[in-house]
């Protein structure tokens, strides 16, 4: 026994100096490059370019690559403890965080001029995204995108559907036939994030957005947003929805589509790619049709500005090197790379004609080029309206929140509780701008009034001058 | 002896011995316990670098935050349902694994434990497909049982979520309660059960008898501990079920880590003043239970 | 030697069983059933490890993979990197144990034999943040470790994990030092042994279970911890542990499954080895300790 522990004590005072002298060689980051990233498709391409500085100028680099969620998480804790990484991508969803963290200083400009770069850069860069004081920040490596893209399986889905009775019809053919194993349709209801913008898209598509431009009012109990409702709890009470759909996030959702245990999947184009790579390299399953909320008739669906792929952090100390980098991701050749993994469409939306692309992602550019439009930013509008959103306090339950309420069993009265809602988000931002105005700032209910956008045409940046 | 160590030369070994420790708790406990309280009177947005002073309006808005009284709730009914069940399925297999006839015990033993030893996040993953509703074996068995719906979600349903997750953090966490058992009835000698034996008295009376009246100091600690756990649970509902459904799994620790974290917009003071209120309440129990074991003591 | 002990012990096995009453072999069989439908997620795990995505959605309860093969280990163990963090995870937690060890036992010891003033606040100090969860205070933390320059380093990590309260570690060494006779003391006195030498060379050799729960306890805690690994070693990759590594599987897009079960696999062996190692010293170390 007495001999047992000398040997753990003798082995302890061995270890224990060693792993000291570790941590203080290692230990300073200062010298390393670091890239944080969650768009997992660029890997091997930021890969390459980092591993030739590397090469070039015998400094360490180290790419990360995380989901969205863990990656917010770390750039917080980072950005509060200096830690920041050279450049990094954005995880988050809100564009108004993007205006708080630019007037928080998050980043670094790059070193090039707005007049220096490519054209297709400069259509779609946006002062208080891409831009701050008319410096670049980042230029925007996609084209526009949303996710209520339907995507189905052929081999059980004759006719896309072109309504929510439609798109009911075929889930209930499908889990009749299929003796109650195959499911109509899949939600991600834990991704609540990308489930609010899928849902304010489906809005839109449907012709009554969640806003109301002419007055700036809220409009989340619309009779769209009721209809929506309507099927999706019918189609709950019928078992046609995934019963774990509650507890799935994008992944777990888009997983049990691909292995096929329902017909239908909402999300973004970049399931092309990922159902190839993970699923079904022959992609012989696969078929997408137009969100249903439409009703088969001309629709838009509005989107704010394109954020910027990769952003260059305050703790930066190459801006050149790492403007190269950033600005090469904007290349042809990188460009058509990015469309032949079937990813978000790339800002150049030209190469995609000569990428090797199956038939269902050429559909959802389509898609995208025909429909969607520019969302009307109120910080655009006035800069002062970020300390509105800054202030306003997440409501809940949000939309999204209810109808996973009612699917769990928490909520019978979904209409009650959406009325609820758009009412207590209507007081709160009432509440954030009072808030706001008393600190000095000159921001109205009129900053959400757009009495010039027209349902069917984009809001460009020309509009605002009209106002 | 206490006075020897005591005299004067000793003092400074007293000090030398008692710095790493008090430097470690400082830097690591008090010190970030301090800042968290000072945090908790600002208003500070996560993607600002400092905050603004606020007073007690974040301590005024959490009780009236709909969520965090929840989440208050949520705390407690997890910690109602968890402790007992956990305390008395480990005292049953304590008793059996610890009777000199059994079989195999320390092979048994290592296997009970063996969840205690996995990754939480692991284990939220791997339980996430154990009760799918769909084809994971707990619904296959209970539907084959005829004892729920087909297609039911037991992780995903606003009544049963809760306690679904409770019996997982049981499984995952019986093998360390079995422990502190086994160990309790170790301390009862065997002596006084053969005694009872030549009485005549049975298993059961034996137990009521003896068993019983030795374990209460034991089982009052054991449930002080098994309290706390139930208290501190997180890892394992961060990837069962995220706090959802409709808040049904968010405990105050959940609140915490969604207000500084994953919010629109992240509120590092807000959450500071949920975790002080938290805080402050760990120690009342802490004190509660050194109250009670010094009483128990004498 | 050893084959000869596994015979002997075989015998002996069989031998206890032929003496055991029925109801007690009923028993164990039966115990033996419920202990294997409580590891069933480990089963799960080590199958998953072999199975296709596709094979692990549709095979409900079945355990058996469609192919035996241990490429995802191969993959996970050489391709992914977890040697590297298997070994980092080694160092780091070895670093944990030791600290916690050295400043536990110290101010266990201290609290036991000797009286000082404020020792009675100190002790219930310590007691009142007993139970102060550590996810509450990272960032504070986080930001105490960055202003001293430990962030990004490998003392930084194992500091914060052997930082702390560590209150039930202390009070295991406490009242194990309150029992130990005052003749050893004196002993060490007369024999003119220092302070230090009395502590290192009789009392904290003497303290074996209490220090074998201690380091099970520590091993727990900071082989499975990922949030203090996660936020110190951004921007430091060479020191990743194993749980932060495990994470990498789980990407943006799509998790890889097996390879996740086998990394998870990999993890766990190593627990369970130094647990099945230190088992007994365990149990009477927490006996001890709850007697208290």
């Amino acid at each position: 026994m007495l001999k047992k522990i000398a040997l753990i004590l003798i082995s302890l005072c061995v270890i224990l100096p060693s792993a000291f002298a570790n941590g203080s060689t290692e230990g300073s980051s200062d010298d390393v490059f670091t890239w944080w990233d969650h768009y997992e498709t660029f890997t091997d391409i930021v890969n390459s370019m980092l591993d030739e500085y590397s090469a070039e100028s015998g400094r360490e680099v180290e790419y990360t690559l995380s989901s969205p969620d863990k990656m917010s998480d770390s750039l917080l804790v980072a950005f509060r403890t200096d830690q920041m990484p050279d450049v990094m991508s954005l995880p988050f969803s809100d564009m108004t965080s993007v205006c708080t963290m630019f007037a928080e200083g998050w980043f670094q400009p790059l070193a090039v001029e707005f007049e220096d770069l490519p054209q297709v850069a400069k259509d779609a860069m946006f002062e208080g995204i891409t831009m701050y004081d008319g410096e670049v920040y980042s230029v925007p490596i996609f084209s526009q995108s949303h996710t209520a893209l339907f995507f189905y399986h052929p081999s059980m889905v004759s006719e896309a559907p072109t309504s929510w009775e439609e798109l009911y019809n075929s889930c209930k053919q499908v889990y009749e036939e299929s003796n109650g194993e195959t499911y109509g349709l899949v939600l991600p209801m834990t991704f609540t994030k990308r489930m609010k913008e899928t849902i304010e898209q489906l809005m839109d598509a449907a012709g009554e957005p969640v806003i109301d431009y002419s007055t700036g009012e809220y409009n989340y109990d619309s009779d769209a947003m009721m209809e929506f409702f309507y099927w999706m709890t019918r189609m709950w009470d019928e078992g046609l929805i995934h019963p774990s759909s509650v507890n799935f996030n994008m992944k777990q959702a888009r997983e049990r589509w691909a292995v096929g245990e329902a017909a239908y999947l909402i999300d973004g184009i970049y399931n092309v790619g990922i159902t190839k790579k993970n699923f079904d390299p022959e992609l012989s399953d696969i078929a997408v049709c137009e969100p249903v909320s439409a009703n088969g008739q001309p629709y838009m669906i509005y989107k704010w500005p394109m954020v910027g792929g990769y952003y260059i952090s305050k703790n930066c100390d190459n801006v050149e090197v790492a403007t190269d980098m950033i600005l090469s991701m904007i290349e042809d050749d990188i460009m058509l790379e990015m469309a032949n993994v079937q990813d978000n469409p790339p800002v150049n939306t030209s190469v995609i004609a000569d990428a090797d692309v199956h038939e269902t992602y050429l559909q959802s550019c389509d898609i995208f080029n025909r429909t969607i439009g520019l969302k009307p930013f109120p910080v655009a509008k006035n800069p002062d309206t970020e300390k509105v959103y800054a202030e306003m306090k997440t409501i809940s339950p949000s939309p999204i929140e209810i109808l996973n309420g009612y699917f769990s069993g928490a909520i019978t009265d979904w209409e009650a509780a959406l009325h609820e809602y758009n009412d207590k988000m209507i007081a709160e931002r009432d509440r954030a701008i009072e808030k706001v105005r008393s600190n000095g700032y000159n921001v109205s209910l009129d900053d959400w009034v757009f009495p010039n956008f027209a349902y069917g045409e984009s809001y460009t940046a020309d509009k605002y001058q009209e106002l | 002896m206490k006075s020897s160590v005591s005299k004067n030369r000793n003092l400074a070994w007293v000090v030398i011995f008692l710095l790493p420790n008090t430097i470690l708790y400082f830097m690591y406990t008090i010190l970030p316990a301090i800042l968290t309280a000072v945090y908790s009177l600002l208003d500070w947005n996560g993607f600002q670098s400092a905050g603004e002073f606020c007073g007690i309006q974040n301590y005024v808005e959490l009780f009236n935050d709909d969520i965090f009284l929840t989440s208050l709730k949520v705390t407690f009914k997890f910690m109602l349902f968890a402790v007992p069940v956990r305390f008395l399925v480990s005292m049953l297999f304590g008793l059996l694994l610890n009777s000199r006839k059994c079989l195999f015990k320390s092979f048994f033993r290592t296997l009970l434990f063996l969840p205690v030893v996995t990754t939480g996040a692991i284990i939220g993953t791997i339980m996430i497909m154990i009760f799918d509703p769909s084809h994971g074996p707990v619904n296959i068995v209970l539907e084959g049982l005829g004892l729920i719906d087909k297609g039911k979600s037991l992780l995903g349903s606003y009544d049963t979520a809760l306690y679904t997750s409770a019996i997982i953090w049981i499984w995952k966490w019986m093998g360390m309660s079995l422990i502190y058992w086994i160990a309790s009835l170790q301390s009862i000698p065997d002596e006084l059960y053969e005694a009872a034996k030549i009485d005549g008295a049975s298993g059961f009376q034996s137990f009521m008898a003896i068993t019983a009246p030795l374990l209460k100091p034991f089982a009052v600690i054991i449930l002080l501990l098994t309290i706390g756990d139930s208290l501190r649970v997180f890892d394992i509902l961060l990837t069962l079920t995220n706090g959802g459904p409709f808040y049904s799994t968010e405990t105050i620790e959940l609140f915490i880590y969604h207000t500084a974290f994953t919010d629109r917009i992240p509120r590092l003071g807000y959450a500071s003043a949920a975790a002080t209120i938290f805080a402050l309440f760990f120690c009342v129990v802490a004190i509660v239970q050194s109250a009670f074991k010094k009483r128990g003591g004498e | 030697m050893k084959k000869m002990d596994f015979k002997t012990r075989c015998q002996g096995w069989a031998f206890k069983i032929r003496r055991t009453p029925v109801r007690y072999c009923v028993l164990a069989l039966a115990l033996l059933l419920v202990t294997l439908i409580w590891i069933y997620p480990f089963f799960w795990m080590v199958s998953a490890s072999m199975k296709t995505t596709t094979e692990l959605f549709s095979k409900g309860l079945d355990l058996i993979p469609d192919q035996f093969s241990l490429d995802s280990y191969y993959d996970a163990w050489i391709k992914g990197g977890f040697s590297d963090y298997f070994m980092n995870s080694v160092v780091t937690t070895i670093g944990a144990i030791a600290v916690v060890l050295l400043r536990c036992s110290s101010c266990g010891y201290i609290l036991s034999q000797a009286s000082f003033k404020g020792k009675g606040l100190y002790i219930t100090i310590l007691v009142a943040t007993f139970f102060i969860p550590h996810g509450t205070t990272i960032i504070p933390v986080s930001q105490i470790s960055t202003s001293l320059g430990l962030m990004g380093t490998r003392i930084g990590v194992i500091l914060a994990l052997a930082g702390g309260g560590q209150v039930m570690a202390v009070m295991l060494y406490k009242s194990f030092f309150d029992k130990t006779p005052r003749s050893l003391y004196e002993a060490g006195v007369i024999d003119g042994a220092s302070f230090p030498r009395i502590f290192f060379s009789i009392m904290l050799p003497m303290s074996g279970p209490v220090t074998a729960t201690v380091t099970i306890l520590t091993f727990m805690n900071s082989w499975n911890n990922l949030l203090v690994p996660l936020v110190f070693m951004m921007g430091n990759p060479e020191i990743k542990t194993l749980p932060v590594g495990m994470m990498a599987f789980s990407g943006a897009y799509a998790t890889d499954w097996a390879g996740m079960a086998a990394a998870s696999t990999i993890t766990l062996i190593p627990v369970i080895v130094c647990y099945i190692c230190l088992q007994k010293y365990f149990i009477s170390g927490v006996a001890g300790a709850v007697k208290e």
